[in-house]
This record gives structure tokens, sequence and C-alpha cells, in this order.
């Protein structure tokens, strides 16, 4: 098939019986009108968002907000709060003891089986700021900034296995499908730069999000509100420079005469898919001078690098920090970073508590620091709301998966408690909310589901997260789905 | 008379024993409780028959309806002996406890004179039908007005009983203000609204508890009366105590009296306010309750204080989610989509801060866009709407500083990496609601900042990259001690054994 016989059959393809209706005569296009009005679901115009000219057209959310954009360091795997932010003395000195029987009765856990033993804290901890925070000795970097930060420290989820947990905190849901938590906030709000993707993704740790690209997927949202994946070493965005041979003019006169016939296509179907398409184009062809140029760090002074611990040209979660920094600088809405290695069962060096993820914290501990204070210093804090935290916690208890004496230790996936952050855009800063108890096995007060969460997050966006809704399939679906509360503590 | 009329003598007989015996919240039995329970079923009855009887009456006086008249004798003795009945039970379901007291007063009063003047109308009735001896004019009015005032006890018996089961303002809760106007009630919008000047540095205490005090409390102690020796009509007097010693232990709220008392049984002695007077609800409880345990401060404002899920739902209830500071306390006018459309033509996005805000933000997208000659009009034709100015990194320069100066409301300004100098400064003394100043990035020093001085509502100030020193940044904190200024970069050196690898490296 010739490309003209193919733009023939998608032609026809699209042509339907309501095509026929419409253009045969005024009786039946009367007939047409009357059934499609009353085939349609009841759906109000107005419970979209978009603008169907231009669907990144900046919007106002629905109250004066506090964060204009959001980075969400999402650090794949489970990073084991009792070694970071929760302080627990009382299990440094159960360390060894069987566990109880009344822990383990009607609890589900991915790795452990029969009765394991307890496992103390594998770090020392010291209070520092005026907040008198608790931290790790594995995160000295971060203890100086602890009062920009608001802590969780009693998040619970309903999964204890990485990618219906990875897709519970991004999407709402354990399951595929739904919209992630950067295609609605780009959604609700458009994009401040329309040179650049206004939602972008930054992968590290060598290991794709467990539940792949969905976790920063569009859902049923239309595509042009999907997370676009950019990468710190080689070309950016992949399929985006020009063919070699192809000067720039001329791809700009082949994207002037592909939008004219897809906006005569949008004419006559009225997909809002087409608008999707041709907003593509047209980005794309601007994101081929201006995302070079946002994601290349060659040029940011010596001691930026020195304070981010960054290497051009190579992919590290420091590099993806200070991408981060840069892109929000450019008004990029929703930057989502993913570090894999913290899922630290202990059955290898790699994901030890007492080797990988050592080094997990290394390689976080300074660049999460370092894009806090540049944030702070550029004033962009003060609009930016950064969220840290994996999608669940980790067992108060040793996972010991061979029942062998075993060099590594580890803790296995726990949904009951564990800890996140949240700094910048409107968080008060130097507190904590929630409390575990004392072995930090569930929490005592202060409890935050994951949609609670979400609803903190476009509370401080400046929207109703009951109002934010798209129709589909004949329902108002919204990121919480039923749930939700705003959780107040933690809002200046 | 006849034996009927007897009867209902006797029945009344019965009735007053009953209110003698049994009156007063006791210990009931449950077998008194049990038929106590009847009373809302009983009670229908001589709602509905003595209520037919009247309108029957009204009827039988037009001459084709004459046949009813035997029939309003009738009613009139069962509706009589149903109101006894009815006022009976009542007596025994008081005794469970839990109205409110006056309400339940009036509705027992009442309710006993309905069963009275039922009694009396049925004999009068009988009269003024009587062949033998035809009535007096007297009994003839004596019984028109016993029906009359039947009708109208029963319409008030039955709203007092409504209140005492539905709470008190169940009819007028959702009366149209019209109507409240016409009764003298308060508008709707006003009840239990919380209305504060400046929710920012209104201390809790004022805002929550003292009128709290105010309206359940201070009746009996206050100067003057000061019953058991408490004066809560003064903050001195609240945390002194009375005759037994002080009334609140900061932060343990279980342990204080005023709390204690509260939450005593209705029938204890020592319940606070007394049974008889107006009760503290629950949300003030709740709200006196988290002030103690929050160290019942007397300075602390409603922004710092630490809120509980349930003094948020309480808060938002009486409307203070709903409360507007700065510039959103200002009655603004929605800006004109003309100027609009001409500001957003120049390269610059202009949205509104939120849905339904006269309020916008204006972007410079375009570095370009900003050494525009036009910009300036643009942005004053716009000038009391916009709140959240953003010309960072653009060719904005003191020139422009002269146009923002004209901008009333703004509250955020970024001019970051602009070409803006000392002597632009002066320019922004006049912006009173300004909160957020970024100047990272540009010439100023010591000389322009203290022309910032006379920024009242200033909190965060960039100034990294600039030419001031920490002396001028003294300076400012001793006109502005709540702003706090970024002045960049400086590094705390880290501990432990991480700086050695640092070094390493």
């Amino acid at each position: 098939m010739n490309l003209l016989e193919e733009a023939r059959h998608a032609h026809l393809c699209s042509v339907t019986r309501r095509h026929f209706l419409r253009t045969c005569g005024t009786g039946l296009g009367a007939i047409a009108f009357a059934s499609l009005g009353g085939c349609t679901p009841g759906l109000e115009p107005s419970a979209y968002r978009m603008v169907a000219t231009d669907p990144l057209a900046q919007r106002s959310p629905h109250f004066t907000p506090t964060a204009k954009r959001v980075i969400f360091l999402h650090m794949a795997g489970g990073p084991s709060p009792l070694e970071l932010f929760d302080y627990k003395p009382t299990l440094a000195r159960l360390d060894g003891e069987q566990c109880p029987d009344s822990l383990l009765e009607g609890k589900r856990f991915a790795f452990i089986r029969g009765v394991p033993k307890m496992l103390g804290p594998q770090a020392s901890f010291q209070q520092y700021g005026e907040s008198g925070a608790w931290i790790s000795h594995h995160l000295p970097h971060f203890a100086q900034v602890v009062d920009h930060v608001a802590f969780l420290k009693a998040i619970h989820t309903d999964e204890f296995n990485h990618a219906p947990a990875q897709l519970l905190v991004q999407t709402g849901s354990p399951r595929l499908g739904r919209p992630s938590m950067g295609a609605w906030v780009t959604y609700g709000l458009g994009t401040e730069n329309e040179n650049l993707p206004a939602f972008v993704v930054l992968l590290s740790g060598g290991v794709a999000p467990d539940a792949g690209a969905s976790v920063y997927g569009s859902g049923f949202l239309p595509t042009v509100y999907q997370g676009v994946q950019c990468r710190s070493k080689g070309d950016p965005v992949l399929f985006l420079s020009n063919p070699d041979g192809i000067p720039a003019d001329l791809r700009r006169q082949s994207i002037d005469a592909i939008t004219r016939i897809n906006r005569q296509q949008h004419e006559e179907v009225g997909d809002p898919e087409i608008l999707t398409r041709i907003a593509q184009y047209e980005m794309a062809f601007r994101m081929q001078t201006s995302v070079p140029e946002a994601m290349d760090i060659h040029k940011e002074p010596p001691y930026i690098h020195e304070m981010y611990g960054t290497e051009p040209g190579v992919t590290s979660f420091a590099n993806n920090c200070l991408l981060a920094r840069r892109l929000v600088e450019r008004g990029v809405r929703f930057v989502q970073l993913f570090h894999w290695g913290w899922d630290s069962h202990g059955a290898g060096a790699s994901e030890a508590l007492n080797v990988g993820f050592v080094d997990r914290c290394r390689e976080t501990d300074r660049p999460v620091t370092a894009l806090l204070r540049d944030l702070h210093q550029r004033g962009l804090l003060d609009e930016t709301l950064v969220i840290w935290g994996g999608e669940f916690g980790r067992t108060p208890m040793l996972e010991n998966r061979s029942g062998q004496d075993n060099p590594f230790v580890g803790r296995d996936h726990h949904s009951d408690a564990y800890t996140m952050w949240l700094a910048g855009g409107g968080v008060k800063g130097g507190v904590t909310h929630g409390e575990t108890d004392e072995i930090g096995y569930s929490g005592i007060s202060g409890r935050v589901h994951v949609h609670d969460l979400q609803a903190t997050i476009l509370h401080l966006l400046g929207f109703d997260h009951e109002r934010l809704t798209y129709p589909f399939q004949g329902r108002d679906y919204r990121l919480t789905d039923v749930h939700g509360s705003v959780v107040r503590n933690v809002i200046a | 008379m006849n034996k009927a009329a007897y009867s209902l003598v006797a029945g009344l007989v019965f009735l007053f024993i009953q209110l003698l015996s049994v009156s007063g919240a006791g210990h009931p039995t449950d077998a008194s409780l049990f038929f106590g329970r009847f009373h809302p079923l009983f009670v229908h009855l001589p709602i509905g028959i003595l209520l037919i009887a009247a309108l029957l009456e009204l009827v039988t006086r037009l001459q084709w309806w004459g046949t009813f008249n035997k029939a309003v004798t009738a009613l009139l003795f069962v509706g009589a002996w149903s109101a006894i009945l009815a006022a009976i039970a009542g007596l025994y379901l008081a005794q469970g406890g839990g109205y409110d007291p006056s309400t339940l007063l009036w509705h027992k009063r009442l309710g006993v004179v309905i069963a009275i003047l039922a009694s009396a109308a049925y004999p009068l009735k009988v009269w003024t039908n009587s062949a033998i001896r035809p009535p007096t004019k007297t009994q003839k009015r004596a019984y028109a007005g016993s029906v009359a005032a039947l009708v109208l006890g029963v319409a008030l018996t039955g709203h007092f009983g409504g209140e005492l089961t539905h709470g008190d303002g169940y009819l007028t809760r959702y009366m149209p203000n019209g109507i409240r106007n016409l009764v003298g009630l308060p508008d709707k919008e006003d009840l239990g609204r919380l209305q504060l000047e400046d929710p920012g540095e209104a201390t809790t205490y004022a805002a929550l508890i003292q009128p709290i005090l105010e309206n359940r409390c201070i009746a009996c102690h206050r100067a003057g009366l000061a019953k058991g020796g408490l004066m809560l009509d003064t903050q001195e007097g609240l945390m002194e105590g009375g005759d037994d010693g002080p009334v609140i232990i900061a932060g343990r709220a279980e342990e204080s009296e005023l709390i204690h008392r509260i939450w005593l049984p209705l029938a204890s002695g020592d319940h606070m306010p007394p049974a008889d007077r107006p009760q503290i609800t629950v949300a003030e409880a709740e709200m006196l309750r988290w002030w103690i345990d929050q160290g019942a401060s007397l300075e602390e404002t409603l922004a710092e204080s630490e809120m509980t899920d349930i003094i948020q739902t309480i808060l938002d209830e009486i409307g203070l989610d709903e409360i507007r500071t700065g510039i959103f306390a200002l009655d603004i006018s929605p800006p004109d989509s003309q100027d609009v459309a001409a500001l957003a033509s120049l390269g610059v996005v202009v949205t509104p801060l939120a849905e339904e805000e006269p309020f916008l933000q204006v972007r410079c997208t375009d570095p370009g866009a900003c050494g525009s000659d036009q910009l300036a009009p643009a942005l004053r034709a716009l000038s009391p709407n916009i709140a959240w100015l953003d010309l960072g990194r653009t060719e904005a320069n003191d020139a422009l500083l002269a146009t923002i100066a004209d901008l009333p409301h703004l509250t955020r300004l970024h001019l970051e990496r602009t070409a803006v100098t000392d002597a632009g400064l002066p320019h922004l003394g006049q912006l009173e609601y300004l909160e957020y100043l970024n100047l990272y990035g540009t010439t100023v020093g010591d000389d322009g900042l203290q022309h910032l001085s006379s920024l009242p509502a200033l909190r965060a100030l960039y100034l990294w990259q600039t030419n001031v020193t920490e002396a001028g940044v003294e300076n400012l904190k001793q006109a502005l001690p709540k702003v706090d200024v970024n002045l960049g970069l400086t590094l705390a050196p880290v501990p432990s054994d991480d700086a050695e690898e640092e070094s390493a490296e």
C-alpha cells in the first residue's frame, strides 16, 4: 500500500454511518441529530477542564494555590523508614527476639514465612534542626535541612507488592488504566512553558518502575497529559532530533502541512485525540531546541556540580535532581523522578540494609539536600512542592529468605506504616505528623492513607480533590477515587 | 351534667395526682418508661381529634352542614380523654430525662391546659346543644372561647414538642431571610458563623474560647456575682480559678475542673452549666478541651495552633475555612476581559489565581515582551487585579518598576535575574500587601534594601547573587523582624565520616 492508499483507507475507516446521515439532507440529518443526542451520555461540557483548541493552556485551579509545581522523588522499592527517619530505640532492644504471634496474625507478607526475628535499626540516630527531627547517620546532608520538611510518619497503603503499590501511589488505583498524578495535575493546570513538556519523567537506578510507564501514563485522560520520559545521557528525548539531511525549515513546513490536514480531520470527526496529536507535533518541534537546552547541565557552574554531586553525561539520580531544578525553573509543571534500588530484602549485597541501602543513601542524600537548598536560594521552593517517598515501608522483622546464616540483613515489604516527607509549596516546615508504635509496625496517630496524601498534594495546588474529575465510561473519575481527606496539619 | 362529663373530671383528677407524684426527672422504672414511650403515639390523637372537632364546629355554623353538630359533641369527649391519656404518658416519658428543661416545662404546662380545656369544652358543648334549657350567651361565648383556645394550645404544644424531639430552631433553621426579619430573627448566614477581623492574627482564645465562656458561663461567673468564687469574664479570673482552686490545668484537659464539670451527668448537682440553663454543646466542649490540651495559651494565634481532625471539622462547620485575609478580604471587581486579552497579546500568560477570583497571575515567558513599551499601560489597565507578577529572567528594568508601584494588590513579585537596580527599589516601597519578593541575580545592594523596610506584609525575600551584605539584612530585619531573607547557599559543615570522604574526592 502506498501512502496515498493508506491515507484513503484511514479516511474511509473514520467515515461512519453518522457522516452518511449528517450529509444526507435535512430530514435524515435531523433524525441523525436526534439519535446522536439520545445516544450521547449526559455529560456536561463543563466537566472537562481542558480547552479544546489548546489542551495545555494554563488554567486556574479551584482556589488560590500555594504550590505551582511539583517534584516527586519516588524512591522505588520501598525505602526503610526504620533506618532513615523513624527512630525506634525499643526495636533495638528487641533485636534478635522471635516476633510475637500477635504481630503476625491476619497479616500477609511478600516473602516472610513462619516466625521471623525482630531486627533492630541498622543506623544510629540524632536530632537535628530547630524542630529536633530524628535523622539517621545515613543522611548527614539531609539532616541540615530538616526544618524545611514536614514528615508524614504513618503513611499506609493497601498493597505490599511493588507494581500495584506504585500504581496506588501514582494513580490512586492499584490496577492499570488510571491517569497518574502528574497527568491529573497537568490536565488541571495546563503548562507554564509551552516549549517543554508539562510533565517530565526522569529515571535512574538502572531499573524502570515495576508497573512500567503506567505509573506516569495518562490513563483515560487525553494522551497529551502523559509524562514524557527524558534521559540525562544521549538524546534527552528519543526520536526528537531531525533525521540526517532534514533542515529545520523543511521540518517546519511539513509540520504545518500535517497540522492543516489534522485540523480538517478534526472538524469532520471531532476526536480530541487529533488535537492531542497536533499539539504534540507542535511541541516536538519547539522541544527540538528547548529540551536540549534545558537538559544540558554542562553549563552549570562548578559549585552547583559540587553541591549536587553531579557528573555530566551519565545517568544518575544526582543529575536528575539538578535537571528537576532546571525544569521547574523553566515552568515545567510536574517532574517525576524514579530511583530504583530501595528494595532492601537482604537476599544479596545490592539489596542489603548494610550494603546496597547504604549506597542508595549516599547516592541520594547529597542531591536531595542540594535540590532543596538550590530551589530555596532561587526562591523556587516557596512555590514548588517537593515530595519524597516510596510505595510502601518495610517490616521491623528480619527477612531471612533462605533460612540460613546470611551476611546481609534486610526487611520485607510492609504496607501498614511508612514515612514520606513534603517540603516547599506551602508545606509547614519542621513538623512531624503521625506516629508509629514503639517498633514502627503500625501507625498509632495521624495515620495518612496514600489517598489522603494525594488529596493533600492537590489541595496545595489549589484543587478540591473531589472536584478535579474527568468523565469516563459514564462516571466522573478522580485521582482519589472515592477516598481521601486533606492532611491540614502539614499545611502552613 | 352527664356521666361522661363526670368521667372526664375523674380523668383530670387522676392526671393531677400523676402530675404531683411523677414530676421531675427521677429514677424511672422500666414499666413507667415503657408506658411513657407511648406518648408520641397517643399525642397525635388529641391533635387530630380536637382539630377536627374545631373544624366541624366551624362548618356546622353553615346551614347545610348542621348535621355534624352531634359529631362535634362526640369528638370533644373522645378528644378530651385522649388528651388526658397523652398528658399522663408524657409525664412518664419526661422522667427519662435528656430534654431541654425550659422547653419541657412549657410543653408540660400546655399539655395539661389542653386536657383541662378539652374536658371543659365537652360539657359546654352539651349545654349549648340542650333543647330543654336554651344556652345563655355566656355559655355560648365560653364554649366558643374554649374551642379557639384549644386550637391555639394544640399548635403551641405541638411546636414545643417538636423542639424537644428535633432540637431548638428546627422549624426556623431553613426559614427565608424575609420571614426571619419579619419575626425578628437574625439572617441565616450569621447563625453561629465565626466573624474575625484578621484571622491570621486572632488568638485562639479570643476567637473561639472567650465567646463560649461569654455565652454559657459568665451570666453567673462574673465580677459582682462570682458564684463559687469563679470569675470567667476576665483572663485573670479564668486562670486563677474559684474557691476550690484553679479550674484549668494547662495541657491536661482531663484533669481540669472546667472540663470535668461539663461532662458530669446532668442530674449531678456539680454539673455545669446548671441543668436548667442552656447547655454547652459537644462542639464547644471539644474546643475547650482542645484549647486546654494545647496549653491554654492566651496569646497563641489560630494559625499557630495545632489542629486536630475534630477541631478542623468544627472550624469548617462554623466557616473558618472561608475566612479571607490580605487582598482576599478586599472587594475587587473582576478584570475586564479586553484588558486581559490586550496584556496576553504581548506574549504574557495571564490567568486568574483561581476560579471565580478577581485576582490575576501574570507571567512573562517571552524575555523580549518585558522590554516592550506597551507592557506598562497594559499592566496599569489591570492594576487592581494583578496579585502575582513574574518578570524573572526578562529585560525588566527600573523604569518598569515605576509601573509596578501602581499595582497596589501585588503579593508576589519575581524580578530575579533582571536589570533591576537599587535605583528602582524605592518604587516598591508602597506595596502594602507584598509578601514575596525575588531579587536574586540582580545588582541591588544594601542602599536599595532600605526602601523595602516599609513593606509590612513582606515574609520572603531572595537576595542570592546580589550586592547585599549580612549587615544590610540585619538592618532590614530591625524594621521587619518577620521577614525570611535568603542570601543563598551557606553550606553548613556536614559532620561524620562523610565529610572526610568528600575531601578525599
